[in-house]
Formats: C-alpha cells, structure tokens, sequence
C-alpha cells in the first residue's frame, strides 16, 4: 500500500468536437496523499473539472479520456469494467459538485436520495439506510434530519442541500472525495461552514480532491495545490510554499489578482488577455500570449515541469530566474 | 450496454411475431343458412310509421296485403296477405278477404282489425307515411282527431274488411304494396312501448323475426317458423353496419359478405374489379326512379320556357351517363322512369344541340351571358351527383348561361327547397310504389306539392288533371291521360329537364345462387328471395 | 387540496353548463329544419310541422332548454332522431367501444411511445435513435386512415391474423388501437426523447452516476421521473380526444364509438345525439385536465400546495 490514496499519471482527456480534438487535459499527473486535502486551482475552462470528471469516468458527450493512469489506492480504474466502475462511484470515490440547487433530484425526497447511495453499493434494509442517512444528517450538521429526510430539494436552502450532497458523498465512507468548487455557489458565512465540515471529514480518513477558481478556499483548507493552466499543470507546491513563494508567472498573476481585492486598490491588477482558444494554442508556452516576461524561447518551445524546490515543481523557461515579483 | 439492448429489441420482435401466429387466421367460412351483407348507414328504425327510406327490415319481418315483385320481367301487385279483392263500379269501395289462420311471430292471430290499426296508427301516431290512409274516408278527421275511428274502413269479421276511399285511385292496391303499409299487431302494440327499436318489441308476420339490433353494429334477422309461406333458403340474415365503402370491399374480397351493394364503392373499383373478377356474379337492377334537374318558374330568366328549352338543349346527357356512371343508367325522356307501368317509350326528349340552345336563346332576346341562376346542392349529395353539377354548369356555360354551384348544408338545402325560393337543383326520385301518381301527383298534382319542391308550376289547370288522373278507373284510359300529361309537362312546358334512370349493381359472393334485387332497384331486398348454394 | 377539488368541481360544473347552453341555442338558430333533415326527400310540409310540435321543437328556447337540463339531471338525454334509440343508451353502448378503443391506442401508444423515446435518447445518434425518429417522423405525418388501411390490408385481408372489423371480439379492436395510437406514439416518442436528452444534461443525473447508479438506474429512478413531467400533459390531452371519439378510425373498422355517433348526429342534425356528444366530449376533457393536473402534483413536489 503506496502512500498515495489517488495518483494520476500522464492523463490527456479531449473533446472530439466537428471542428477538431480539443485536448482539454494534457499530459495531467498529480497525487492525493492519504488524509489530505489537494487543490487544482485555475480559471474556468482551464480543464480541472474535466481532470477531475476524467478520475470519476463521468467525462460528458463528447468528452473522451484518451489515455493515462488513475490509481485509486492501488488499483487502476481506468481498467475497470462500467459495472466495477460504477461499484467504485460513491463507495470508494464520490464527488460533490458545483451547484446544490440544480445536482439534486427535483422529484425525490432529500433522504431518499442520501439513503438511495448506501442501498446501491450495500445490501442493508431501508430503515438501516434511513437511520445512517439520519446519523450522517447530523454529523454534516443539518438540523431536524428527521424533517429534513422528508424534505424536497426545494424545500432546502442553499447551505442545507449542498449538506445533503456532502450527506450522499460520505454515506459510504469513500476513500476519496472530489468536490468540484463546492462553494462557488453559496454565501460566505455558508462557505465557511461547509469548508469546515469538508476538512473535518478528512480527519475521519478520508482524502480529498477539491477544485476551485477561489485561491481564498484553497488557502483555507489544502495541504497542498496544483495549478492549472490550458489543461496542463503549471506550477504544484505545498499550500504555503505556493502562496509565499509562486513561481509561475501565472501563478502570480492570479496572486496579484486577489491581494489587490483584498487591499482594496482602486484598479485591479488582472491578467491581461483570456484564455487562449485550445483548439490553437500557441507553439511555445501556453501562457505566453499573456506573459509579461515572454521571451523568445517562451513562443517557440513548452517548457517541462522544473524541480525548483521541496515539493515545488514550476512549467516554466524562467523558473529559477526570479518568477517572484 | 449494447448488447443489452439488440437482445432486448430482438425479444420485442420475436414476441410480437409469436403473438402474431398465436392468433388463428379469422374464419371467413359462414354457418349455413346464414346471409351475411353490408350497409354504409345503421337504420334509424324498425318503425314503417316513423321513416320513408328505412325499409330493409320491416319488408322481411312484416307482410302486407299485397306485394310488388317481378313477374316475368315486370313488376306486377301480387297477392299477399290478401287473398282476394273487388272494387265496386264507382272505384271507391274496395271488399278484401284476409288468408286464414295467419299469426304474427308471438303467436297472436293476424285478423281484418289489425290491419284497421294498422291505418289507424299510421294517422293518429306521429307518423311520416300519411298519404295513403289519408286517401281513405275519414282519413282527414281522425288525424286532426275529430274522429275516433277510421270511418272508410269496417271490419266485416276477422278476415273480411272492406275500404272506402274517398276519391277513386286506380293505384291504390300498388300502394297498398309499399313497405309503409306493413301490417302490424293491434295487442303488440298496445303493450309494448319498445316497437320499432327493440327486437323483442317489433313483432310483424313475415318470413324473419328481428333478434338483435345493435346500434351501429349490426342487426340480425332470422327465420320465423310461425311464418305462413313457403320456408326460405336464407335462415338467418346479419346485416353488418360498415361505414367505410373500402372496408365492405375487402371484406367482400374476403367472403365475409355475401353480398356487396356495389353502389356504395367507387365505380372505378367497380369497373377495374368487379367486372372483371366476378363478371357473372353481378347483378343488375334498374333504381326506378328518375334524375331531373329542375327549373322555378319564379326566377326571372327560368319562368320563360324558351330559356328552360335551351338548358335542356345544352345538357349532353349520355356524356354525363358515361362519364360518370360508366354507362350504368338509363337515358329518360320524361316523368315517369322506366319500370313504372305508365312509362312511355315513345317519348321524344330534348336532343343535346348547343347551337341550338344558343340560337333559343338569342331569339328569346338574351344577349350571351346575360341569363343567370344559382344551382343550389346539397352538400351531402354522394361524389356523383356532385360531379353532375360541376358538369351541368360547365355545359351551361358554354351556351351562355351562368349557372354557378352553391353548396348547402343538407339542412339549410332541404329549407330552401321546401321554401320554393330555390332557383334549380339536381335530384332523384325513388319510385315508392308502381304507380306513375307516385312522382306526377308529388311534383305537379297541386300548387303547394311544386312550391315544396321549387318548381312554382303556374298552370293551375294542368295540376288539377294531375290530381283527378288518380281518380281514373279504367287502367288504359288513365295511361293515355298520364302520358298526354306528361307530354304537356315535358313537350310543351320544359318544367324540367328529365336526365336518367340509374342502374343499380349488386354482387354476391359464392354461396349465393340467386339473389333477386327489390323491383325499384332499393338497396332494401326480400332475403326470401335469395337462394343460397 | 380538498377545496381544491370542490372548487374544481364546480367550475367543471359552470362549464357544462355553459357548453349545454351554447350547444342548445347555437342548434336552433342556425339555419336549417332538423325535423325536415331527420324526414328526408319524401316527406310533406304538413308531416314536417306535425313532428316539430310532437317533438316540442316549436316552443320558445328557454322552455326548451330548462326541460332539457331537468330531464338531463335525470339521465334523460332524450331520443335520438336518427337511430330511434335513447341518447342516454346508445352513448352507453357507445362509450363502451370508444374506452376500449381509447385505453388500448393509450397503452399501444405510451408504451412504444416512451419505449422508443428512451432507447433513442439514450443511444443518441445510434442506429436506434436514427430508425425510431424516422419511423415516428411516418408515424407524426401519416394520416390515420392511412395507416389504418395498411393495417387492414396487410393484417386483416392478407395475413388473416385479425378480423378486418367490427367488435365482436376484443382482437377486433387491436388494428384500430394500433392506427388509432400510431399517431401518439409518434408524438409521444419524439417528446420523450427531447425531453429526456435535456434531462441527461441536468446536474442531479451526474449527482445519480457518481454515487454508483448504472444506466438503467439513472433512468429509470431519476430521469424518467422527471421526463414524464411534459409527457403527462400531452398524454391527457391524448386520452381526452382519444375519449372524444375517433371518428376515421371508428368508421374504417366499424366500431360504435362516440366519434361516430357525433358525426352522424352532426350530419343527420340530429339535435339531442348532437347535444348528448357534446357534453359528453367536454366532460371528458374537463376530467382529462383534472386527472392530469392531480397526476401532475403527484408527480412534481414541487407543486404540490403546502399543506
């Protein structure tokens, strides 16, 4: 048994749309250590969620895996059949996403739902079901889980449902969990307390996989973060290293972004540019359209993954060469 | 996945194929005896007294005094009921005798008082058939109810009765032969509120009991062994209701009927199909009855009689038989069509001649599109009839005169005619008995009669020959006078155009041998008349 | 919910009401004799005015109508004119037929209808969705009498697996159901594929994969549910004019329905058949509304009154 619940190696996903093959994930490789939290952090369309989509194998038409390594304490899921494949969803993995509004059933009471996780993958009676689901209500902290059990989605506040999925995702005490920008649509004050139950839940064993566009929430509850950038790692390095010492110009840019916010500046530092178009990417450096340190070598050639530190792995021709600003 | 569903269609496929040969192949074969055929419409009653055209049922479940069948060739009144008769000098007084021990199919006895009730009822009820009883003395008192009884009519003892009526008509015994003359049970009728609509109800003395009716559906006839006559080859008759023309064809390409009434189907079918696979199983009969198109002599151009000539001269009518019926109607010259007694081979028509017609018209001082008139029709007229018109006013158009279709709904049709207001119209007659006052007295025997059907004919004197011809005794003497009208009404007035006598087609299936057509061509029959293999 | 339904039901009431009303008066302002239509071509002025009094046509329309709404509330729909039986009876007998006719087309129809729609919407593209979508296009566009003739020729008159008509038996009513519901299956189908193919897109189907649903599973517990929701509405509307009466299908296979008993009374002016259907077609559709809202709120919490 490795040290790593979840690693990931040389994963490339893409979209086989009527104008060509979109590699939204490119040569992708990260780890999940045991009881750890990981973050991707990067823009929408940067390719984390596909990535993280790509380990469920729950990629959306016309979205394909097309190679790549997914192991999950071990074992490889990107060998197993759809049938093993579905025994693994939300027993041994399961996910949260985006929006607790719209990733519920309409028509099917709260509980039911949550339950209806434990009776696919374990052959216990419906009232053993109800009594875990119950249980489980009152660890993510919904009140009344009795209520709530007989509630319907719309009954629910915001806060409350996105508890039910955090429920339906725990029931079965997965060895990992990946929520995809769990709190992109919740309140503040919501956000914190679902990041809280988030990271109390890794204490009882189980690792997580969280992506997100909000530095603020990585920095809050990752040990450790990679960054994304046109479907490709950019920069990875524990949580504090990243934050303290970013490499990537990238990575700064966005850096710059949010402590300009914070300060209140009167202008916000941004990134110039968008996101480059992946159907055609520049030759070099991805991100070299929108580098402010471009340099020759940037427009023709894609710099490697670069060592630069303990942990600290930087895609970048001027890594070394004082990324910091 | 995939797998799984190519095994689940090919489960689907092969259930229905199984379920599919699970179902026997439906028997076409027939019990013996039985005559099955088909009509487009369900009958609304069973009731001579409440309907002028639903006549399959009462014929063969009831009798009445006398028939009209064909004998030789012609339709002859034979004795039916009635055994023997005589008419006193005047032609007013008629003593019949009834045939002995003679029961209705409950068993009760058929005597000369259920058939005074019979008269009776047919003027008291709410009935459609008043005319013939109204003929009889007292007729008139008892409808408007100033009388209790029907004072022409006594009952000697219960097989002897004798009539009295009130002007001489010299077709009364014809007429004594229409279905509406059906002789029904007096004690029947006075328990029994369901006559006419439950089978249990309808109790006559024909050949056939009713057993089922069921609405839309179908009904069923069957033997009567009360019946006095000789018994039929047919013992059970079921008349399926079968709306749908193409329908009847395929079940009678199937042999589920023993008879198809080929004037329901299109007549290319019948042409393509029928003449050509069953050229010896079809059966011809004239419709007696005649086709005319009509003229009001109110409207400004129609009341003058060289406009009505010129029409008549611009209708090439044996285009129209053989376009239309394929050749399968008779060309007529007059009122009275052929099949009826008094008809007159002799009758010299109107030839089709458009320059003619334009030159009439130029004479009569009109210039070249002036004359103008609506030709009103019906617009539940079959596809047929339909096509006449376009035909007519195409062939009107072409001398001159701008006669433009209108279209009406049947009810709306039926008010504008009887209001007289209608200024031309395409129609038919159906002989109702053989008896030429059947269509003479109807159309022209009184101002009101042409009024009802649009016509206005002014001359006032002529009706009145009309209405005194019934009253001829002597059958030579009322032919003359019938076909001297007649040459009036065609020859000299024009008060319409005669077109045609349709011919009705039946055919019958396989285990029929013979199948006699009603004399008048109805689709109606006698199934005592059909002799099956 | 319950004064809901009384509510309900008394509009329903109002309704027929109204309907009745405006049936009646409509029936005796248009132009037109019914009594002379029912007498045909050999009848005479005095005979037709004779039955118009027997009939009591002739006395003022509120007189009329307030004995027809009272002899109504006895079940008394009065004597047709042009079958010589009780309105009340032959729409008996009729509706009979029609709900046989009805229930098999709804069956024959939803479940190759839904059947269709979901293996094409689950295998997008594939050669069942291709052949499915091109047979429910025939299915949309093909005129029933069509389709019922072909029926009739292939299964009836050449294969003689099935009577060409009439109702002796219930084998008889299987062609017609199949015509009848051809057309629904069509519509039903290509709903249920659009429906389901926006339902796939929804987030709670990936919620429903990712805590180890299969396919069958997705559908059947979570995208069905919430699928049928648009196809219930249109399955009441079906089943509403399926009760109505189907006159082409009714006349092509001689079946006594309620759509054929109204044309003939339409054609035949026969005024109590005439007014009998009509308050009979719009029952059924208040009550086809009624079932499908109430299915509705079974169906979708989320309209469902709070207590």
């Amino acid at each position: 048994m490795g040290q790593n619940m979840l690693e990931v190696r040389h994963l490339c996903a893409s979209f086989f749309t009527q104008k060509g093959e979109v590699k939204a994930v490119n040569d992708v490789s990260f780890e999940v250590p045991r009881g750890r939290i990981v973050g991707i952090v990067g823009e929408s369309g940067c390719g984390k969620s596909m990535t993280v989509r790509s380990v469920m194998r729950l990629l959306k038409y016309p979205g394909k895996i097309v190679s790549g390594e997914v192991m999950l304490d071990g074992r490889d899921l990107m060998r197993l059949s759809g049938r093993e494949m579905a025994a693994v969803r939300g027993a041994e993995v399961s996910m949260i996403f985006q929006d607790p509004m719209t990733s519920l059933n309409p028509v099917m009471k709260a509980g039911k739902q949550v339950s209806e996780a434990v009776r696919i993958h374990q052959h216990v009676s419906s009232e053993e079901a109800k009594r875990r689901t119950l249980e489980i209500f009152e660890a993510v902290g919904i009140p009344e889980p009795a209520r709530r059990y007989d509630s319907y989605p719309h009954q629910l506040s915001g806060g409350l449902r996105q508890r039910v999925m955090i429920a339906m995702a725990m029931i079965c005490r997965p060895k990992l969990l990946i929520a995809d920008e769990p709190t992109t649509a919740l309140d503040v004050t919501v956000e914190a307390q679902i990041l809280r139950i988030m990271k109390n839940l890794c204490g009882t064993g189980t690792s997580v996989l969280i992506i997100s566009h909000n530095l603020g929430v990585i920095a809050q509850i990752c040990d450790y973060v990679y960054v994304m950038y046109a479907g490709r790692i950019v920069e990875q390095a524990d949580t504090f290293t990243l934050f303290e010492h970013p490499m990537h110009p990238y990575t700064c840019g966005l850096l710059n972004a949010v402590a300009s916010l914070r300060l209140g500046r009167e202008k916000l530092d941004t990134i110039p540019g968008v996101v480059p178009n992946l159907l055609h990417l520049p030759e070099g450096c991805s991100f070299s359209l929108r580098c402010e340190k471009c340099s020759g070598i940037c427009a023709s050639k894609m710099p490697d993954l670069m060592k630069t530190g303990e942990g600290h792995m930087v895609r970048c021709h001027l890594s070394g060469k004082g990324g910091e600003s | 996945m995939n797998r799984t569903f190519s095994k689940i269609t090919l489960a689907a496929v092969m259930a229905c194929m199984a379920a599919g040969s699970a179902f026997p192949a439906v028997a076409a074969e027939a019990e013996d005896g039985v005559f099955r055929t088909a009509v487009l419409y369900d009958i609304s009653t069973m009731d001579v007294a409440k309907t002028t055209d639903n006549y399959l049922v009462p014929m063969n479940i009831f009798d009445r005094l006398f028939e009209t069948r064909v004998v030789d060739g012609s339709a002859e009144v034979v004795n039916s009921l009635c055994t023997e008769y005589s008419v006193s000098e005047d032609g007013l007084t008629y003593d019949f005798t009834l045939k002995d021990g003679i029961v209705f199919s409950n068993g009760s006895a058929l005597t000369a008082s259920d058939v005074k009730y019979t008269f009776e009822r047919l003027l008291i009820a709410a009935s459609e058939n008043t005319d013939i009883p109204l003929e009889v003395v007292g007729g008139e008192a008892l409808m408007k109810k100033e009388a209790e009884e029907l004072a022409g009519f006594s009952v000697t003892d219960d097989t002897h009765f004798s009539i009295t009526l009130s002007a001489p008509n010299a077709g009364f015994l014809a007429e004594l032969s229409a279905p509406a003359m059906s002789i029904v049970d007096a004690e029947t009728m006075a328990e029994a509120d369901g006559f006419g609509s439950e089978p249990s109800d309808t109790i006559g003395s024909g050949p056939y009991v009713v057993t089922e009716w069921v609405a839309n559906d179908h009904f069923t006839l069957e033997y009567n062994d009360k019946y006095w006559g000789e018994e039929p080859s047919v013992k059970k008759v079921i008349v399926y209701v079968v709306p749908d023309a193409s329908t009847q064809n395929l079940m009678f390409q199937n042999g589920e009927l023993d008879m198809i009434d080929l004037q329901n189907l299109d007549s290319a079918i019948v042409e393509s199909s029928y003449k050509t696979t069953w050229p010896d199983q079809i059966i011809t009969n004239p419709k007696v009855g005649l086709t005319y198109l009509t003229f009001n002599e109110n409207n400004e151009y129609l009341k003058d009689e060289r406009v009505r000539k010129a029409v008549g001269m611009a209708l090439d009518v044996d285009m129209m038989i053989e376009s239309i019926y394929s050749g399968n109607a008779l060309r007529e010259h007059g009122i009275i069509p052929t099949g009826i007694w008094a008809h007159n081979d002799e009758m010299e028509g109107i030839a089709y001649d458009p320059d003619g017609a334009r030159a009439l018209l130029a004479e009569a001082g009109y210039s070249e599109g002036e004359v103008a008139f609506e030709l009103s029709m019906d617009s539940a007229a079959d596809s047929n009839t339909q096509l006449l018109y376009q035909i007519i006013s195409q062939l009107l158009d072409a001398v001159g005169i701008k006669a433009g279709i209108r279209s009406y709904d049947h009810s709306a049709w039926l008010d504008l005619r009887i209001s007289g207001e209608m200024d031309s119209f395409v129609a038919r007659w159906g002989m109702d008995y053989n008896d030429p006052a059947n269509i003479m007295y109807t159309f022209f025997g009184s101002p009101e009669n042409t009024k009802q059907r649009s016509l206005n004919y002014p001359d006032t004197e002529t009706m009145a020959r009309v209405s005194a011809a019934r009253a001829i005794v002597d059958d030579a003497e009322r032919e003359a006078e019938y076909q001297a009208l007649e040459q009036k009404l065609i020859g000299e007035d024009v008060v319409w155009v005669p077109l045609f006598e349709e011919l009705h087609l039946y055919c019958i299936g396989d285990r029929v041998e013979s199948f006699t057509p009603h004399w008048a061509g109805f689709s109606d029959f006698y199934a005592s008349d059909v002799v099956l293999k | 919910m319950k004064y809901n339904i009384l509510q309900r039901l008394l509009q329903a009431a109002a309704v027929l009401l109204g309907v009745a009303l405006l049936i009646f008066v409509m029936l005796r302002i248009v132009p037109g004799n019914p009594i002379a239509t029912m007498m045909g071509e050999h009848a005479d002025a005095a005979t037709i005015e004779r039955m118009t009094a027997e009939l009591g046509l002739d006395q003022p329309i509120p007189a009329q109508f307030c004995r027809y709404i009272a002899d109504a509330f006895r079940g008394d729909f009065g004597t047709s004119y042009s079958l010589g039986k009780p309105v009340s009876q032959l729409m008996k007998a009729a509706f009979g037929n029609t709900l046989k006719l009805a229930v098999l087309a709804a069956l024959f129809a939803w479940i190759l209808g839904i059947g269709c729609g979901i293996i094409a919407a689950v295998r997008k593209n594939g050669v069942f969705d291709h052949l499915f979508m091109g047979v429910s296009l025939l299915g949309v566009s093909m005129p029933v009498f069509m389709v019922a003739m072909i029926l009739q020729y292939v299964f009836a008159y050449h294969l003689h697996w099935l009577p060409i008509s009439g109702t002796d038996s219930i084998k008889g009513f299987i062609l017609p159901a199949v015509a009848l519901g051809w057309n629904s299956a069509g519509s039903v189908s290509r709903l249920v594929r659009s429906t389901l193919l926006d339902i796939l897109q929804e987030a709670y189907i990936d919620t429903a994969r990712a805590k180890g649903r299969r396919q069958w599973g997705v559908l059947g517990i979570h995208a069905l549910r919430n699928a049928l929701l648009p196809v219930v509405t249109m399955m009441a509307l079906q089943i509403s004019s399926l009760l109505s009466g189907a006159v082409i299908t009714e006349t092509i296979f001689s079946i006594n329905g309620i759509g054929r008993l109204a044309v003939q009374a339409i054609s035949g002016r026969d005024i109590p058949l005439l007014q009998g259907t009509a308050l009979f077609s719009t029952a059924v559709v208040i009550l086809g509304n009624f079932l499908a809202d109430c299915l509705y709120s079974v169906l979708d919490p989320r309209i469902r009154k709070e207590a």
